[in-house]
């Protein structure tokens, strides 16, 4: 980070090369839309570049900070993109082949999950985004969103719940 | 806190790393944890099964207070549109995925494969040092086979087998260019071990020019 900030380009392709999969990961799960993901991802590359200097992260805080940059980018990249739409936009497939039949049926439970994790609310989607896409414990994510511990967990208890009630009966583990 | 309320941070991986051992051995004697932990399988099934994307290339920086984005052909060539599948754990750690996402930075060679259900890349990084294989959309091998990726060039060689990547994706790193010469590249359904030669449908490949 030091050499980030001290402008030197190798150092900041190192970092990107440590974090880039995980961070085009959550990015890419965060909004349907491949471009917005895309440019979410190098946006938080580029914040971090151009703000290294002020930024007082630890090693270990760099990907989540990152993270949030990045779901934040991408959130924003959708809805600049389909403002109309919820931020499960659907994928253009405008021009394309037509598409095997399997495609078809996975590229409609993809928007399933989508639309599913659109009606949770806004702090229970980012908890549920942070934990299972990015790869954060609930102690991570109550460090870089800043509410407490119990109020995190809270939040994952609830966002599960919802989903289960949602999308259980779509994949047979009603309970 | 009742262990009862950690099962979604169990089932998410978000449990705490020290939480962890308590938590598992409070499962050992509560039926009713185990099963509100089968009751999520098939949120996180669909979860998993969201596709992720491999990254964008490296933003060009500067060193003045300006910085933009690298555009065009770079960018157009990483439409790789990796589908399922997750990398999602492979952040902490996968040697595999470090070396896709550092050829990735590093503007890699793509070529891409696709096939009947299947579709993915193969990346050359510049100096040519390193060759991945990237695929998804292959159902998981039965116990015994594997996907095995061939190069045809003046001979036909195998670089070697396909692994499978958490749920869905399917790589294999090797060193060198493993494409150099190549006029086709293919990817078959083989026996784990490997085959000397080509017996298996075409899963996914591409024809390359010259």
């Amino acid at each position: 980070m030091r050499l980030v900030a001290s402008r030197r380009t190798d150092a900041f392709e190192e970092l990107y090369r440590r974090h880039a999969v995980a961070i085009a990961a959550i990015a890419s799960r965060t909004v349907a839309d491949r471009g917005c993901a895309d440019e979410a991802t190098q946006s938080a590359f580029l914040a971090l570049w151009r703000r290294a200097a002020q930024l007082d992260l630890r090693a270990a805080s760099l990907r989540p900070w990152l993270m949030i940059v990045a779901r934040n980018a991408a959130i924003d990249a959708a809805r600049r993109l389909h403002p109309a739409e919820t931020l499960d936009a659907a994928r253009s497939t405008a021009g394309e082949a037509p598409l095997p039949e399997d495609i078809v049926m996975q590229r409609e439970a993809e928007r399933d999950v989508h639309a599913a994790i659109a009606t949770l609310d806004d702090a229970q989607r980012e908890a549920l985004q942070l934990a299972f896409f990015g790869g954060l414990s609930q102690s991570e994510i109550a460090q870089v969103t800043g509410a407490p511990l119990g109020t995190v967990k809270g939040r994952i208890r609830l966002a599960m719940r919802h989903l289960r009630a949602i999308l259980a009966p779509q994949t047979g583990d009603a309970t | 806190m009742n262990p009862h309320d950690d099962v979604e941070a169990y089932v998410l991986g978000a449990l705490d790393p020290a939480d962890v051992p308590a938590f598992e051995a409070h499962l050992a004697g509560c039926a009713e944890c185990r099963d509100a932990i089968a009751s999520y399988a098939g949120v996180v099934a669909a979860l998993r099964r969201l596709p992720i994307a491999l990254p964008p290339p490296l933003p060009r920086v500067h060193r003045g207070p300006r910085a933009w984005l690298v555009g065009g052909a770079a960018a157009a060539a990483l439409a790789l549109a990796i589908g399922l599948g997750a990398l999602l754990t492979a952040n902490r750690g996968d040697d595999d995925a470090r070396a896709i996402a550092e050829m990735l930075g590093a503007h890699a060679r793509v070529v891409a494969l696709a096939g009947p259900a299947a579709h993915g890349s193969a990346l050359v990084d510049a100096g040519g040092r390193r060759t991945a294989f990237v695929v998804s959309g292959l159902p998981a091998a039965p116990r015994g086979r594997g996907y095995q990726v061939w190069v045809r060039g003046a001979t036909v060689r195998s670089p070697g087998m396909l692994h499978r990547l958490r749920d869905g994706l399917e790589v294999l790193v090797v060193n060198g260019d493993a494409i150099a010469g190549a006029r086709r590249i293919g990817i078959t359904d083989e026996p784990a071990a490997g085959s000397p030669m080509r017996t298996g449908p075409l899963e996914a490949g591409a024809v390359l020019p010259g």
